[in-house]
This record gives C-alpha cells, structure tokens and sequence, in this order.
C-alpha cells in the first residue's frame, strides 16, 4: 500500500478507537468497542443517544480529541455517525497524533 | 414525473409514497414480548409507543427481513421489508419458541408515506397536531389509524397505516393539501435512492449479498448478549472476523453493481449498489471493501466499468445534509421558509 | 370518611384557605414589590453580577437585588415566609398558633448545593419558630407547586393547622452552566411562547399561608382565595424533554380539574410554565389543546418568567402569588417580551407590558420539571367545598428491598436474624435483568436501586401495569441526596474541563427527583409522582404522603412508595448502608387475600417527636401500644441509610405479617425534620 495512504488509514483507526473509548467510557455507551461499526448510528437507536448526550459528546470530542468546531454550523452534520465523527476530528482535531 | 423531480421534492418539500413493499403485522397475547425476543435481533429496549429499527436474521445470520419493531402496551409492530407477508408470517410461525401464546396478525389497513422536510406539517395540517409533535422512532394512534414516526430518506419521515376503506380519502385529502407544499409522488425507487444517499440498509439490494450484519455495518441493530435466531451464526461470524466492510463513495462517472474495485493494480473489493444522486449531481455508490481497505475519506480507488477506470471517492454516510435537520415543527413553515438560510446539501470537507 | 389522626377532627370537606403570602424575587423583597413592577411592566432580569459569566454566550439572570452573602435559600425563604405570616396576621409561639401545630413544607431543586438538602428547611423552621412537620419537595422546577398541593393534604388530614407552603432557590453558577451546557437559555431576556426561543434563569423564594376555612374564619383571617385542587403527573419519558405530545402535562392538568370537580370550562386563566424553551412551550401548548379543546383559542394564558426568569423551585409559588395578586385586582399578568409568535403557541398570551383587566374567578397553574414532574394548581375567589373524600383501606399489595443483603425478602430476614453486619454494597445487577425493556445505558445506582425496587415491588403483587392503568399508577420516593456517583462524574467534569464544560448528562442527574424519573419511565409510571426529603426517616415520609394523596383522589389506583440511599463512601468496607426498599399502596378491597396486609395507621410529627407520632399512627389503626410490635433497627445489619432503612423494616414488617409472625407491626422512626410512624396491620386483624 501507498505510505500516505496507509498513514491516513492508521490515523483514521487511531482516531476511530477513540471515539469509540469515549463513546464507552463517556456517553456510557453499552458496547464492547469492536461491536460500534464505523457507520453506526449516534442517535435514535442507533447507539441510543439523545440530546442531552449530543452536549457531552461535543465537549468530550473537544477535550479528548482536540476538537474545535470552526462554527457551530458544523455540530448538526458531524454528529450523525461514528464516522461522522471521525471526520470531524480528522478535519478539526489535534494534528499532534499523526504518527502516534 | 422523472424520478429525479420525486427525489427533489422529498428533499425539499414532501413526497408521498406508497407503503406496499412495507408488511405491518401486530403481535398479541402473553408470550409476544418472549416470542418477539427470540426473532428480533436487538434488545428490545422499549417504551410504550416507541420503536427501533432492527433485522430478523436467518440461522446464518444474514437478513431475512429490515424491521421496525414498535411496542403498543403489551403488544407489538412488526414493520417489515424484504418477504412477502406470508413469508414473513411462515417465517415467524416456524421460528417462536415452542408452547408461547402470542398471535401474528395482519395489521387491517393499507400503508402511505410521506417524506421530506415538511412532512410534519402535512401530516398536521391533514391529521392534527398529534402526529406533527411525534419525535423519531415513535408510533401514535388513534381509533383506527396508526402514524409511525420512521422513514429512511434522512428526512422527516411518517408510516401511515391506514384503514383500507379509508385511503382514497385520505390519499385524496393529502393530495389537496400537500398541494400548498409542492407534494410529489415518490416510486419505491426513489425511496430507494434517498435510502442510498444517507446511507439507510435496503434489504432488496445489499440485503440480498448474502452478507451478515458484522460486514453490513449493523451491529448496532443486533444483541451480542441474548439467544435469538441467527444469533450463533452471528457470533461466529464475529470471531471468525470479517474481512469485509460496507462503505460509502461517489463517482462523477457511472459505475454499476458488480464492478470491481482496484487501488492500483489490487483488487480490494466491488461495487454492491450504484444509483445517480441528483442531489449531490455524481454518483452515489456503496462498496463492498476488503476490511483493510474499508474507510471512509480516500480517493485514490477506482471501479472498473465498461472496461474503463473510474476514479471514486469514499465517504462517510449520510452522503447529504438533510435539510430536516434544521427545519423544526416548533418554529418553521413551508409557506414561509427561507431557502437561502438553509445550509447546503453537500458541506465542503 | 379517612380516620383523621388529630384530637378535633376538622369540619369536613372544608376548604384550605390561602391566607396569606411572601415573594422575594428578582422583582423585589415583597409581594407588593412584585405586582407594582408588574403592573408597571418593569422586569427583573438583568446582567447578572454576582457570578462571572464569562465563556458562556449568555449572561442574563432575573437575581434577587442585593441578596446577602450567607445561605441565599435560607435568607429568601425565610424572608418570604415572615411576609406571609404578617401578611396572615399570624404569629407562632406564645401568644399565637403553637408552633408544633405549623407544617412547613418547602419546594427546592438545589440537589447539587447542600449534601442533606432538608437542612434549608430545617433552617427556616428554626428562624420561625415552627416545630411541626417540615418537609421539604424536591422535584426540580415543580417542586413548591407540589409544595403547597402537600401542604393542602396535611391540612384536610389535620396532620397540622398552619401550613406554611412554598419554595426557595438560589441560582448558583453550576445551576447557570448546566442550563447552558443544555442550550436551554435565551441569548435575551426570555420570550415565552415568541421568538426567540430560550429560557431566562432566576430565583428567590415564595410562600402561601394555608389554613383550613374554618379555623381561618374562626380568627378572623382574610382569605384571599381557595386552593380548588392540584395534581401531579410523571411524564415517564426524558430527564430533560417533556413528552412531546403534551400527554405528562395534560395528566396533571386533568388531575387538577378532576380534584377541583369542575371542568376545564370554569377555568378563566391559565398561568403557564411558559419557560420560553421549545421544547417546553410546544408540549404545554399541546397539553393545553388537548384539555381545553376548542376553547383554547380563547383562554388567556400568560408566563410570568417573562418578568422573574425562571426561578427554578420557587417558580410556581411565585407565579401562583403573581395569579393571586391579579385575580385581587382584578387582571390577568401578561406575557412579557412577546414579539413573534412561534407557529405553534397559545392564540391569546395576553402579550404586552401592562396587566389586563379581567375578573378571574379560578387560574389553574401550571409547572413542568427535569425528571419530567408536572404538577398543576387551582385557586379561586369562590368558596369551595370538597366533596367529602373517598373512605380509604391503605392496602400493601407488594414489598421489595434491594439493599445489602440482596434483592429479595427472604433474605432480608435472614440478614435481620442473623444479626451480623454485612458492610457491603448493594447487588451489581443489570436493570435488564429485571425489567427487560429498559436500557440501562447511563443509569447510576440510586436509579438501578429505586427501578429494581419498584419492578420487584410490582411483581411482588402481581401487577403487570397496561394501558390506562399506568396513567392511575403513581411513584413517591425518600431520598436525601442526588447519586453520589453522578455528583462524582458532575463535580470530576467541572474541576478538569470548567464549569463551561461541565457534564451535562451528569448535570440532569443531578435533581434530587433524577432516580424517580428514570423509574417512572422504565415502570411505565405515568400517576401522579413526587420526591421528597426530611433527611432521615425520608422514605417513611413518602409512604405517608402516598397514602394522603392515594386517599384524596379518584384518578389514582396505586402508588409505589419508596425510599433510596446510594452510599457516599467510597471504602468497601465502610458500615453504610444503600439501595431501595418500595412498598405498592393500592386502595380496598384487596384483590388476593394471600397480600392482605392494611396500612392501618400513621402519624407525622414534629423534628425528633417520634412519640407524637407513634401515638398518632397507634390510634389511627384503633390499637394500643401494647398491640404492636416495633419493627426491628435494620441499621446494624444493613448500615446506615437514611431514606432506605425505614423502608427496608417496612418491607420486613409486611413480609412477616403474611408469614403470619405478627398481627400488627409499628414502624417508627425519630427522623431528620419530621418524625414518622407507620402501623401495618393483617387484613381482618382486630
């Protein structure tokens, strides 16, 4: 595989368990971390979380994952999937964990 | 109407649809919660009037049928796609645990739907408030129709089950008035489109790939944590771990179901379902990828078409930004909507 | 007619006169400082200073102009409850209504602030010279609205003859940073029902003298009007969101109109929650189109939190004085900063920035709260007559305890034999386990113990709850503290992230009614709900109010009542008690004879009048001292648990009167701010 394509690769699973350890230990999401596919759905049932949890999950991106939202605009459309998220803190995150 | 004015208008205003591809059947007696329990695949973590998407799995684990499952006081919804309702009945019958008193019936009445961002609106202009406050994943009824609050465009979305001598009626009654909200009339494969788009499990396309849940991407509709039909199946899927994955791209030029995709020279997976989003004006394609390979965010993989290499783009779902997100029963109003405050569909990355 | 547990029975089906009545708020220290900047359509909300409001995107508050420095809720309640007491021409003590004969019952939500939350009340008694029954509700922002609805009940059981009933909150910067954290505030002043949407926090404290009419008129007191009725519901949905479908608020509603026996018609004005939040604007609206109908379209409904903010327990007696004061003089509060009306929103919510004139004959009152409580009143200028209530046969269909010795009753009488002190926790166990549709994602142990004790008590008698059935079955908890674990992850979030960041989830958790809440909803619970606190002896207190409250109303079939403790220490080893003990009270005749065990008797008394108490509870049941038998202290076995442990010997009590062990079974307990007793008796006992 191309070297920065299985760089992105490995960040965007790095970042991905992440989010998934916060999802456990933070939005007390029931699950076992390989059981919470990329695409899963945050809210609804899909993950089961609700509004209230949406307050938390920003806060928690922020000081988990450095992220800083550029404008609120963007919390509606990065909060629907695990993925969603991902990107959020690929685009927005700290860039300090690049290589580890 | 083309199917990309259907595809529009439930993207900007309301579509209604038929609900034919939909069985509703209603699950009675003492043992329909411990029934239910051994089919379903999910915990069914209910309230009163609330449902959850879920799946009925074969013994192989893969997807017999995409369910709502709602809870009604002691009884359930079944909202199925996928089997024909004697299927599905037969399916049921020959798999709940033996000597459980629970009845399987054909809800009485015929399904409509209606999708987009201002369906609430028509739905409470036609049925009363009542069904426009309904949060997601919630049914409401009344003597003799039930409203479910689902739908999978990434839309506001609402079954209605509709007594049967009643829905020239009330098709009619929707007609009228969906008139002031430039109401379209959306095929089942426009339903399927939007479906595509935000990233909604069909189970009449990738359903029928023979793949389970864990390749699917939904684990989040399954329970490691209980018996139930398929679920042995399933766990071993999961500890055999899956090599696959679903995921989500676009092309600019047409690519089709079953054409292989490459990065470079290796074959890393195909192409499971392809449809054109007039939405986004590309291709809207979900991909079937080797597990090391199944990611969102890449763009240097190409599916193999006509003998021709063309370039994709992987991407997260929902592939659009819904305007239902930011239109709110609360506070807005078809007539008096603002398109020019409304966010773009497609967000720049 | 209900066995009345004082010397002199009152006059029967008298009515509970409001006599008098003490504001402090962000309009002023008085209630005529509250009416004149109403009438002046001057408003309280200002930039607030007391706190730095810096990181957050809002820095409104309707704060009480110079408030001191000590306890806020101490001196604000305090304060209101001598106006009140002037303004009754009332004096406790010598000279005056003796002071054990004085009930004080106070609304608060601070379940953050104190760590035994009764200590406010206790405070403001002990500024007043009150010494009969102080009992303190705490169901977030409905909690002195069910206040004065408790304080109707002690009353018409002649349980006191003075109830002095309101409530008190301060507005602190973590109640302002959690309100935040949740997007709940207006970026202006708040807007009820208009644009733009969002709530305006405030505080102070108010308090209704309460007396029934014919002691009142026996001393010749003003009455300024009547409490007609009140009701409470559980919304059984979100810790946060109101039902959407309005269905929770409609429920107290009904309650309220049903308890008055008048229909929606005969009311002229409703004051409503009105936080100025869509989520609570829409389903009250939604609430109030379902009961009033048609009609709707010409009620005048206004919010008053367009001049105070919303402040928090103490909004609904202010709001309520604010009614009272217009229905003296003839007009109808309006709604305040009204500009844009939301689609969806009362037709006629009196907007502007004077009062209209109006004659109100009865206002109903409403308040929504976290944890979903509703609770409704109905006052009135005209004199009302209670139809006589329903005669009432307490009967305890089931019994559960989940506590250190685990989850059944059995063993707790096995442990209580013993006689060994177990020093654990309660049982790890999934909520699933036992109420299988229940995602237990989230939940802390208060809500796991209440929950489990509450399905176990309603498979203990054999009540599967369906349909309507759950809007007649209801929930009252003890409880002296917010889950210890909550406050943890709470007090963790805002020392690492700050208080612009703290946990909002936690934040929701931590309302003393937050383990209620997530019960009724896993229960189905959807009857009238409360959460109280007396420190210790809290759930006995509960039990006590259950049974008033079952007794005064047709719309109630059960209540589950129940005290829970979640322990504080963080050593495995430390002797302390936790978990939940729940009894379900239904109403006469039993269904099943093998569950025939009566709540014969009870008596609430005064802080450490235990005596009194008994006594009372002794001859409500027809028996003598020498009939009962005292329930043994769990405390050694069980550990200390101040809202559980009198539950825990009431469950022992009933499970050893079906043994067939005892006859009758005392229950007493010296309590924190109000003593408690209970006598449980077999059914066809002499």
């Amino acid at each position: 595989m191309n070297p920065e394509l299985a760089r992105y690769i490995q960040r965007r699973e790095r970042i991905l368990d992440k989010v998934r350890t916060l999802l456990v230990e933070r939005l007390h999401v029931s699950r076992a971390p390989d059981e919470i596919d990329p695409d899963a759905p945050l809210f609804g049932t899909g993950l089961g979380l609700d509004s209230v949890d949406a307050v938390e999950l920003l806060v928690s991106m922020e000081s988990e994952l450095g992220v800083r939202l550029p404008h609120e605009g963007l919390s509606r459309p990065a909060m629907r999937t695990v993925n969603t998220l991902v990107d959020l803190a690929l685009a927005h995150g700290r860039t300090d964990d690049v290589d580890g | 109407m083309s199917m990309d004015d259907e595809i529009r208008a439930l993207r900007t205003s309301v579509a209604l649809a038929k609900g034919d591809h939909i069985t509703c059947l209603r699950i009675e007696g003492e043992g329909a919660y411990e029934a239910l329990d051994y089919v379903v695949a999910c915990d069914l973590f209910l309230q009163d009037g609330q449902m959850r998407p879920s799946l009925l799995l074969d013994e192989e684990a893969r997807p017999f049928a995409d369910i709502h499952v709602a809870r009604d006081d002691e009884s359930f919804f079944l909202l199925a796609e996928g089997p024909s309702p004697e299927e599905l009945v037969a399916f049921l019958e020959k798999r709940f645990p033996a000597g459980v008193v629970v009845t399987v019936e054909r809800c009485n009445g015929t399904l409509l739907s209606l999708h987009g961002p201002y369906a609430w609106e028509l739905c409470t202009t036609v049925f009363g408030p009542d069904v426009g406050s309904l949060p997601y994943l919630a049914f409401y009824r009344t003597d003799d129709a039930v409203f479910f609050r689902s739908g999978k465009t990434g839309e506001f979305g609402y079954d209605l089950l509709i007594p049967t001598d009643e829905v020239a009626t009330v098709r009619e009654a929707l007609l009228r008035e969906g008139a002031a909200f430039d109401l379209a009339l959306a095929s089942l494969s426009a339903l399927d489109q939007c479906a595509l788009e935000n990233g909604f499990f069909n189970i009449r396309r990738e359903g029928r790939a023979g793949l389970s849940p864990l390749e699917l991407g939904l684990q989040w509709r399954v329970s490691y944590r209980k018996d139930y039909v398929g679920s042995a199946a399933l766990q071993a899927r999961r500890e055999a771990n899956a090599t696959a994955r679903v995921v989500w791209a676009v092309a600019g030029a047409p690519v089709a179901e079953g054409d292989e995709v490459f990065l470079d020279d290796q074959r890393i997976g195909h192409v499971l379902v392809s449809g054109f989003s007039v939405i986004r004006g590309e291709w809207v394609v979900l991909l079937l990828l080797d597990r090391p390979y199944a990611y969102a965010g890449i763009d240097r993989y190409e599916a193999r078409h006509a003998g021709e290499r063309r370039p994709i783009r992987t991407l997260s779902a929902p592939l659009l930004n819904n305007r239902s997100l930011y239109v709110s029963p609360q506070r807005h109003s078809y007539r008096t909507r603002d398109e020019s405050k409304l966010p773009p569909f497609v967000l720049p990355l | 007619m209900l066995q009345r547990p004082t010397a002199e029975p009152p006059e029967s089906g008298s009515p509970i006169a409001i006599t008098g009545m003490g504001a402090v708020s962000a309009l002023g220290e008085s209630t005529s400082a509250l009416w004149s900047a109403i009438e002046e359509g001057r408003d309280g909300i200002r930039p607030i200073e007391r706190f730095s409001t810096e990181g957050f995107s809002v820095s409104l508050g309707g704060m009480v102009p110079g408030a001191g420095t000590g306890d806020r809720c101490v001196e604000f309640a305090t304060a209101a409850a001598r106006e009140a007491l002037a303004h009754a021409a009332l004096q406790i003590g010598p000279g005056g209504v003796a002071g054990r004969r004085v009930a004080l019952i106070l609304g608060t939500s601070l379940g953050m602030h104190v760590d035994g939350l009764h200590r406010v009340a206790a405070e403001v008694a002990r500024a007043l010279g009150i010494e009969g029954p102080t009992l303190t509700l705490s169901t977030a922002c409905s909690s002195s609205t069910n206040a004065i609805g408790l304080g109707r009940d002690l009353l018409e059981a002649g349980l006191c003859d003075i109830a002095l009933a309101g409530g008190t909150d301060e507005l602190t910067p973590e109640i302002f940073a959690g309100f935040h954290a949740l997007g709940l505030l207006c970026l202006s002043k708040c807007a009820p029902f208009s644009e733009p949407v969002g709530t305006t926090l405030g505080e102070g404290a108010g308090f209704l003298v309460l007396e029934r009419g014919d002691t009142a008129r026996a001393r010749g007191a003003q009455v300024l009007a009547t409490v007609l009725g009140y009701g409470l519901s559980a919304d059984a949905y979100h810790p946060t969101t109101p039902d959407p479908t309005g269905a929770g608020v409609a429920r107290a509603l009904r309650g309220a109109l049903l308890d008055a026996g008048m229909e929606a018609d005969r009311i002229d004005y409703f004051n409503a929650h009105g936080t100025g939040t869509m989520t609570n604007d829409a389903a009250e609206f939604r609430a109030l189109e379902q009961v009033f109908g048609e009609r709707v379209a010409r009620l005048p409904v206004s919010s008053t939190k367009s001049f105070l903010g919303h402040a928090q327990g103490a909004a609904g007696v202010l709001e309520l004085i604010a009614t009272l004061c217009g229905m003296e003089q003839g007009k109808i509060p309006p709604t305040l900063h009204y500009d844009k009306a939301r689609p969806r929103s009362p037709p006629d919510p009196v907007a502007g920035d004077r009062p209209r004139v109006a004659r109100v004959e009865r206002a109903l009152c409403n308040n929504s709260a976290f944890g979903g409580a509703n609770a409704a009143v109905i006052v009135g200028k005209a004199p009302h007559v209670s139809a006589g209530k329903t005669p009432a046969e307490w009967l305890v269909l089931g019994a559960s305890a989940v506590g250190p010795h685990g989850m059944d009753l059995d063993a707790l009488g096995e442990a209580l034999a013993a006689k060994v002190p177990l020093r654990r926790r309660a049982p790890a166990f999934r909520i699933e386990s036992l109420i299988p549709t229940a995602d237990g994602r989230g939940m802390d142990p208060a809500s796991r113990y209440l929950s489990a004790a509450a399905a176990l008590a309603l498979a203990d008698a054999g009540i599967t709850l369906r349909g309507v059935k759950r809007d007649r079955a209801g929930l009252f908890v003890g409880t002296t503290r917010a889950s210890t674990e909550s406050e943890r992850e709470f007090r963790d979030s805002i020392r690492e992230r700050g208080l612009a960041r703290l946990s909002a989830t936690a934040f929701t958790r931590m309302v003393l009614n937050a383990s209620a809440g997530t019960c009724t909803k896993l229960c189905a619970l959807k009857g009238p709900t409360t959460t109280l606190t007396t420190g210790d002896g809290s759930g006995l207190v509960a039990l006590i109010y259950a049974a008033l409250h079952l007794s005064t109303r047709s719309d109630v079939d059960l209540i589950l009542a129940a005290g829970v403790d979640e322990r504080v220490s963080l050593e495995s080893e430390a002797h302390e008690g936790e978990g939940a003990a729940c009894l379900v009270l239904g109403k006469g005749p039993a269904p099943d004879t093998s569950k025939a065990v009566r709540l014969s008797g009870f008596g609430l008394a005064g802080p450490g009048d235990v005596e009194e108490a008994t006594r009372l509870a002794i001859r409500m049941a027809g028996l003598d001292a020498s009939d009962v038998v005292v329930a043994p202290n769990v405390t050694p076995v069980l550990g200390p648990a101040p809202a559980a442990e009198a539950m825990f010997a009431c469950a022992f009590a009933v499970a050893s009167i079906l043994r067939g062990t005892w006859e009758h079974v005392l229950v007493p307990d010296v309590g924190g701010t109000a003593a408690a007793a209970v006598v449980f008796s077999r059914k066809g006992a002499a």
